[in-house]
């Protein structure tokens, strides 16, 4: 890890007047979960999808910028400039959690219309920030094998694509002889739904052991290929 | 982010203690005319400034060797005399400088020996060093002479008293400037003249 890289990201972050926005914006979710009986609404699907605004940009787009050709003849290793970047896309993110968590147990215990239930609200934050991980960790890959934007297309392309799937499964199992052969061979079925919970965990969840391993091992893999296909790739010369 | 912000961010990456960023750069920026567009967003800046700035971080932490892929590419007539005593300075303080560039004339002015590469293989070596160089043809001015004899011993016809002999060695020279005396012709100067980058290249082309 470098912490200049570390802190120039964030430093990114935080100047930007949207991302400033975007914290408001979960602050005030926040506040507005704390008058609901259920604790930690609403604001952790806002931390997973800043995890995926964040992440798109987080080394993608700088294959079409003259920037990276500079930053890779500097004196640190791909893969650390990489992870790197990655550590200070995850804490701009955990940045937003903590301030979603703080809103809404803050508004409970000074509010008190609702009851002040601060370890679930703890737990579903950390579900989030879990959850944040492995989409910044995909999108780290999906972005060190393309270019611009096209990571995060990718990235809902597949979310959408096995969402959908799993829909159709459901549905065409019930009817005519694809259904027979669904229920002949359920592997099928099971198989998306297992590669869409995989890839694409809920972030509204409480916090679970299975959870947190399952997310460890998808964010390992999808970082070491990142690394791999970063250490490799050309970068090109000059700007798009 | 701004040109100081890139700056500073580069400097670090080469391993420039934060205490020290702000005066490297200040410096760095001021060599470079760029002081006064230091808190302009780089979306903002010109190639010019944009190949300016880029030089800064390449000489900000004074490194060993430099890389420098067209750096005269997009600047003003001004901008390519500063890159001219940048390289100089560089090379005063020691730093071995590759520079790669199509501009031959930059290349003579600035560089010791260049390599010229045709598809990707050294086509021919040269050293730019005054002392070191080729000389490829002499140039005598005569006094006195009869042109057939010059035509004879030369090769070539004398135009105002000079006349241009292409040669490969010392010997070549003392053997055609002794055979014009012999002749009876009064010489009164021999300048050598060393090949020039543009004959090496169309020699090479």
């Amino acid at each position: 890890m470098n912490a200049v890289v570390i802190g120039e990201t964030m430093r990114r972050h935080l100047t930007r007047g949207g991302y400033i926005v975007y914290l408001i914006l979960v602050a005030l979710t926040g506040i507005f979960a704390s008058t609901f009986n259920k604790p930690a609404a609403m604001w952790p699907s806002l931390v997973a999808l800043l995890a995926i605004i964040t992440g798109s940009s987080l080394i993608g787009p700088e294959f079409s910028s003259a920037t990276l050709q500079l930053i890779v003849s500097k004196p640190i290793h791909r893969w650390t400039y990489l992870l790197s970047r990655v550590a200070g896309v995850f804490a701009s993110v955990a940045l937003a959690a903590i301030i979603g968590m703080s809103a809404e147990i803050g508004m409970r215990w000074l509010g008190g219309r609702a009851p002040l239930v601060w370890q679930p609200s703890v737990s579903t934050a950390l579900n989030a920030l879990v959850v944040a991980f492995l989409a910044v960790s995909l999108l780290a890959l999906l972005g060190s094998v393309t270019r611009s934007y096209f990571n995060v297309a990718i990235y809902i392309g597949a979310q959408a694509a096995l969402s959908a799937a799993e829909a159709i499964l459901g549905v065409l199992r019930m009817r005519g002889p694809v259904g027979e052969v669904l229920q002949a061979h359920p592997w099928i079925e099971r198989s998306i739904i297992a590669t869409n919970d995989a890839l694409f965990p809920s972030a509204s969840a409480e916090l679970g052991r299975a959870l947190v391993l399952r997310v460890l091992v998808m964010a390992t893999i999808a970082l070491t290929l990142a690394c791999l296909a970063f250490e490799r790739r050309e970068v090109p010369y000059g700007a798009d | 982010m701004t040109g100081w912000q890139f700056l500073r961010y580069m400097a670090r990456l080469s391993g420039i203690s934060a205490r020290d960023v702000r005066t490297r750069a200040d410096a760095m920026l001021d060599r470079l005319g760029l002081t006064a567009a230091a808190d302009r967003p780089l979306g903002e800046y010109s190639r010019g400034m944009l190949q300016r700035i880029a030089l800064c971080q390449a000489l900000i932490h004074e490194p060993d060797f430099l890389f420098l892929d067209e750096p005269a590419s997009g600047l003003d007539p001004n901008g390519v005399l500063l890159v001219r005593d940048l390289i100089a300075e560089q090379k005063a303080r020691g730093a071995t400088v590759l520079l790669n560039s199509h501009q031959l004339a930059e290349v003579e002015k600035v560089c010791d020996r260049v390599l010229f590469l045709h598809r990707g293989v050294v086509a021919q070596a040269e050293t730019l060093r005054a002392a070191d160089r080729r000389v490829v043809a002499i140039r005598l001015l005569l006094g006195t002479y009869d042109p057939a004899n010059v035509r004879r011993i030369t090769g070539s016809d004398a135009e105002d008293g000079v006349v241009k002999v292409s040669t490969a060695s010392d010997a070549d020279i003392a053997a055609v400037v002794g055979a014009l005396v012999r002749s009876g012709a009064s010489v009164v100067e021999v300048r050598p003249q060393t090949a020039d980058l543009e004959a090496i290249f169309r020699g090479v082309a």
